[in-house]
Parts: C-alpha cells; structure tokens; sequence
C-alpha cells in the first residue's frame, strides 16, 4: 500500500489509537494512510513540517512549519486554530493530559492551552529550541537549546522564568523524558548523551559518539536508551546510576540512520536509513528478524500503539506498512 | 582530533550532484542582502531555482508572489549571537534546515546562506562541511565577502585597523571572493591602501571592486572542490605572509616526494592540537605512497575534509610527486609549520 507524493517523506505520527498514521513530505504537504491502506491527500503545505504531534486523546495533530506556521485541528479538516510564529516552529510537545501544547519557535517557547488561549509565552532560551519535553510536577517543561536544558514552570504566577539545569558545551539536539518520567535522556550536536536522574540521583555522560544525536527513545520499560548517531543505532543498558558502561546492541547502517523506534512491547527495535534499509532487531539478541531494502532514502519509522505495523517514509513511494 | 567527514578512498565522482551553497558574508551593512538577491536572480535568469537562506527573524519564509524562488529564515539574530553561543546557534539552524530542502526530489539548484553581519562564517562552514546529513545533499561552494570599502577607509584614516571586529577579520581571511564596494568613490591612493590592506588578511580570494561583479564568478567557485583546489594551489607561490595588527597569518609550502598517509594523518591532527580554533582554514594537495591520485583536502577549523584529486597526466610516473599545502590562521608559528610540512617527506 503505497502513496506517492511529490517529495519525501520526512516525518510521521500515528495517531494515538493506531487508526492511521499521519506523515508529512519534505514540501509541507500532509498524508494520511489508514490501518486497512486507505491513503488520503490531507493537504499542501507552504514550507517543511518540522514538527507533528497528535494530542494524547487523539483528537488534534499540531503541525508546525519552517515558515513559523503552526495549525492545530483534526487531520484533514480545516485547522480550528492557526498561529504564527517569527521563528521556524522546532519542536511540539503536548502535555501528558492533552491540556496544553508547548511549541518551541525559534528561541522562545509559548505555552498555549487547548482552545489556542495563552498560558506562558515569549519565554526566551538563548538560542533556536530543537526539543521540549514536559516532566513530572505540575507545568514542568524542560526545554533544549543551544546554550543547554533549560526549566520552566509553566502556568506558575508570573512569566515562566527559565532556569538553567545544564550549561553545555554542545547545542542540545533532542530530549527524551523515560516511560518512567524519571530519567530525562539529552542528545547534543557534538555527540554526547547525557542522562540525567530527576529524583536528584547521578547523572551520566557518553561523550564519546561520532556526529550528532539524531534521536533518543527509551524503551517502555525505561531500561533501555537507543541512540541513532551517524550510521548507527546503539543501546545502553540503564541501571540504577543512569547508563551501563557498555552498550547492548549495535545496529549499523550503510549511511546514515534517520530515524528510529522501539516496538511498544520493547523487543524489537525499527532503525530507518538513508542507505535505504529499514532494519528490524531483537535486541534480546541483536539480530536482524527483518530488513526491508527499498533503493532509495528512506527518513522516517514509525510503530503503530499496538505494534502490530510499521510505518516508513520513504523518498517517492510515500507512506509504507508492514506487518511485524 | 579533528573529524573527517570523508575518507580519501570514496572520492567524490564528477559532476557532483549535490547543492552548491555559496556563503555570503560581511559586516553591517556591507550589502550582503542586496547580493544574496542579485545571486538568487541571476540562477532564477538562468533557468535554476535557488533557495536563499537569510539570517534574519521575522522573514517571510516565502516569497509567494515568485515561485521561482524560496526563502528561509533562520533563526540567528543579533541578540542571540550575542546571548547564545555563536558557533552552536549557526550550526543547528544551518544543519537541521538545510536537508529539508536539499534532500527534496527536486531539490534547489543553488543555496545561497546569508551570515549575520557580525556571524563566525567560518563554523557556519565548518557546519556544511562536517555534517554528515548536510554533505550528502548539498556541499560548500566557496565563500563570498562583500566589504565596505568606504567604512574600511574611514576606520583606516582614524588609524584603526580597517575591519571592526575580529569576525569581521575572519570573514574576509577565509573568503574566495572579496568584494569591495564603494572603491569608486575613493580617492585612488585611499582604495589602493584599502585594497593592500585587505590582501594583507587574503592573499589567496580573487579581489572584485566592482560593486556589481560578475554573478556566475560568486556561484561557482569549487572553493572545496578537489580539481579547483589542486588548481589553485599549483599557481600559488610559495611563502609566509602575517598581518601583524590583526594576527591573521597565511602559508603556502610545498614538499617534493611521497607522503606516508599515516604520517600525513598525524601532522594534520598535530596541526589541530597545536592552533585549535586558531586555524581558520587550510587546503592541501599531497602525494600519497602507493596512491597514482593525489589526495586533496580542505579544512575549516577542526573539520577536514578528504577527496581524491585527478589522475596525474603522466602515465608512466616519471614527474616528480610534490605536495603543497595553503594554510590560513591567526597566529601560525609558521616557520613551524613550514618545517614540520616539510619534514614530512624526508621521513
């Protein structure tokens, strides 16, 4: 079941309930493939999607653009709610009781409830916000950028003020917070990854990866982190100080690795390459249980809620599925 | 040690495929704008459809009313260059933007990326040329640096040095191409001074002051393409050159017979560790034991590039294998340098 866009396939989102998966093309424009195949066109879009995220009830996607565009609504109606913003949108993160969405757009950060009215805005970080995450406590948002993880407490009295919980030498490039919220995991440009307790615990450093941390996932039981960096895909093991000293599994490409997933049930992992390879793992054993070679960049991967599909982006045959 | 975002032994196969990006750089007011957009017209008149990549907040990201053409905001501004950290801001915007449009099936023919007036140019380079994701799409073309001659001249008759800010100095110590603008209206005595004192920061970027110089020269330049490089370097002279006021140094040396690839690896990494930042750029052309292709690289800081150069045209080898390297810094010991390159194939 294939769909075939003008562009790749840069981004995709299933939606909470695992009826379909949304992706969107490397142009702006949005697709929709259902579990049963049914493809739909859910519009062009104006510039690259940077950042899609379905509300944790299922019944919004939030879109947000290069063009510092930000649509919010049921996928493939009109959007009920549209802002801009003077920054290219980076990173969405809806709040874990889908009252809230945090957008990062450019260097600031703008809270807004779910009918589009303001909680916290114009929270400057020191540089474009790559990744938000929100954590445990009320109107916790952590929040990375160039100059570190900063934290804000949204919807406190006052403006949000941030606080500075990581200087780091390195611009951060993706944050994940464990199925636990216990363990915020922190990827930089200059290839670390850093795990930090929030329980007040020791924190733990790998500094030593090759290019920059393309993404972070945890497994749902929160002892595993993958990290997909340059042409790889590496597993720490995570015990009670943070990250084991050596990794599990390495899962390597032959270019670079776009995009990758842990299945819900935490056995198998799904990395997505641009050598065109979509690799499925047992990280029980580190073995290949599935690859599927396509002859062209394929950017992003993505597990249904249930596990039973994987959907894949890939460069003109649009939204793939495939059974486990 | 520096990284290396290519290994000598995949050489990159002619034509390049990948989006030429072409870095337009100058201080405030220097007329980067005005030239980013005579570029853009210029691929759009000659059929091409560029992208345009400005440094500025609150840009439309698009220009609906032309379709030929496409424009990105980054997100770097005066105010965050001077909260953030420069050299991170640049990079993350510059590698997390650029594939959205490099990796389209039909990608732009040209990138143009326009650096804030006082932006380090040489990480937003650096970035190009290093990261994994960017290079497989799109690659440096080379740098442009427009300067105000007029400003420059009147920083020179109060006796300051003529850039204002060491980003500035930068800028114009690692350009391909200096523009200079307003020379027309200098007296000829001031734009000569002005001119020398620039040659004395670039001996190496061919000079336009011609406030409208020639599109195509500034589009494709192959500033890091091996063929251009290997070019280029042959026709340099050999020699030392040091601005004493601003520390800006450059060196071209040569070295006769092959180099052992491990030795070569050491000496770059050594060369790294010993100036850190401080070396701002450098090209080489060398020799290699058991390779027929010289290898060519270009660096940017801490980033080393690594290709294959051409075939030399003598079959049976009996031309003499030289080396040559052409480094830029800021405070080179470069008598050390020199002996060190030197020392290499005497090993």
């Amino acid at each position: 079941m294939t769909l075939a866009p003008a562009e790749p396939i840069g981004r995709l989102a299933w939606d909470p309930w695992g009826r379909c998966v949304v992706g969107a093309a490397l142009d702006g424009s949005l697709w929709s493939v259902a579990r049963d195949g049914d493809v739909e066109a859910l519009g062009p879009g104006a510039a690259p999607v940077t950042a899609l995220d379905w509300a944790p009830d299922g019944s919004d996607l939030a879109v947000g653009s290069l063009d510092g565009h930000l649509r919010i609504g049921p996928p493939g109606d009109p959007p009920r709610l549209t802002m801009r913003f003077r920054g290219s949108v980076g990173t969405l993160a809806w709040s874990p009781d889908a009252t809230a969405l945090a957008i990062g757009a450019g260097s600031d950060v703008v809270v807004i409830d779910a009918d589009g009215g303001l909680i916290d805005e114009f929270c400057f970080l020191p540089g474009a916000v790559q990744s938000l995450c929100w954590a445990p406590g009320p109107g916790n948002l952590a929040a990375g950028c160039v100059g570190g993880i900063h934290w804000l407490d949204v919807g406190g009295e006052g403006p949000a003020e941030p606080v500075v919980i990581d200087q780091r030498a390195g611009a951060v490039t993706t944050l994940r917070l464990d199925p636990r919220r216990r363990f915020l995991a922190v990827g930089d440009l200059r290839g670390a990854v850093e795990v930090i307790d929030l329980w007040g615990g020791v924190t733990s450093i790998i500094d030593d990866l090759p290019d920059r941390v393309r993404r972070l996932v945890w497994s749902p039981d929160s002892d595993r982190l993958a990290v997909a960096v340059d042409d790889m895909v590496v597993v720490w093991p995570r015990d009670h100080e943070g990250l084991g000293p050596d990794a599990e599994v390495a899962i390597t490409h032959d270019d670079l690795v776009s995009d990758a997933d842990l299945h819900p049930g935490g056995k198998w992992l799904a990395s997505a390459g641009l050598d065109g390879c979509v690799a499925v793992t047992d990280l029980d054993t580190g073995n290949r249980q599935r690859t599927v070679n396509t002859a062209e960049p394929v950017r992003s991967v993505a597990w249904s809620p249930d596990g039973e599909l994987l959907a894949f982006g890939s460069t003109s045959r649009g939204i793939i599925l495939v059974g486990l | 040690m520096p990284s290396r975002s290519a290994h000598p032994s995949s050489p990159v196969q002619p034509p390049d495929p990948r989006c030429p990006v072409t870095l337009v750089a100058g201080w405030y007011g220097a007329g980067k704008t005005t030239l980013a957009t005579a570029l853009a017209d210029h691929e759009i008149a000659a059929g091409g459809h560029p992208l345009r990549v400005t440094s500025g907040v609150g840009v439309d990201a698009t220009h609906p009313d032309d379709s030929d053409r496409e424009v990105v905001a980054t997100e770097e501004c005066v105010a965050e260059l001077e909260l953030g950290c420069p050299q991170c801001a640049v990079r993350v915007d510059l590698v997390t933007t650029l594939p959205h449009y490099t990796s389209r099936n039909q990608p732009p023919t040209t990138v143009i990326v326009e650096i804030t007036g006082a932006g380090d140019v040489v990480t937003a380079a650096q970035s190009l040329l290093g990261d994994a994701e960017v290079r497989r799409s799109s690659r440096l073309d080379g740098i442009v640096t427009l300067v105000d001659g007029q400003a420059c001249a009147d920083r020179l008759r109060q006796g300051e040095h003529l850039l204002p800010s060491a980003e500035a100095i930068d800028q114009v110590a690692v350009a391909d191409r200096l523009i200079v603008t307003g020379v027309a209206d200098l007296h000829p005595r001031l734009a000569d001074a002005v001119c020398w004192n620039l040659r004395g920061l670039n001996r190496f970027a061919r000079l336009h002051l011609d406030d409208r110089p020639d599109r195509a020269d500034l589009l494709a330049i192959g500033g890091f393409d091996p063929l251009t490089v290997a070019d280029r370097l042959a026709r340099l002279s050999l020699g030392h050159w040091a601005d004493e006021e601003s520390g800006v140094s450059a060196a071209v040396v040569h070295s006769d017979g092959c180099l052992d690839p491990d030795d070569l690896m050491c000496w770059i990494d050594h060369l790294h560790h010993a100036h850190g930042s401080e070396l701002l750029r450098l090209h080489g052309v060398f020799s290699i034991e058991g390779e027929a292709r010289p290898w060519v690289v270009g660096g940017l800081r801490s980033v080393v590039d690594f290709d294959m150069g051409a075939a030399p045209d003598d079959i049976d080898g009996s031309r003499p294998r030289t080396s040559r390297l052409a480094v830029v810094g800021r405070n080179l010991d470069l008598a050390r340098v020199s002996a060190s390159f030197e020392e290499l194939s005497r090993v």
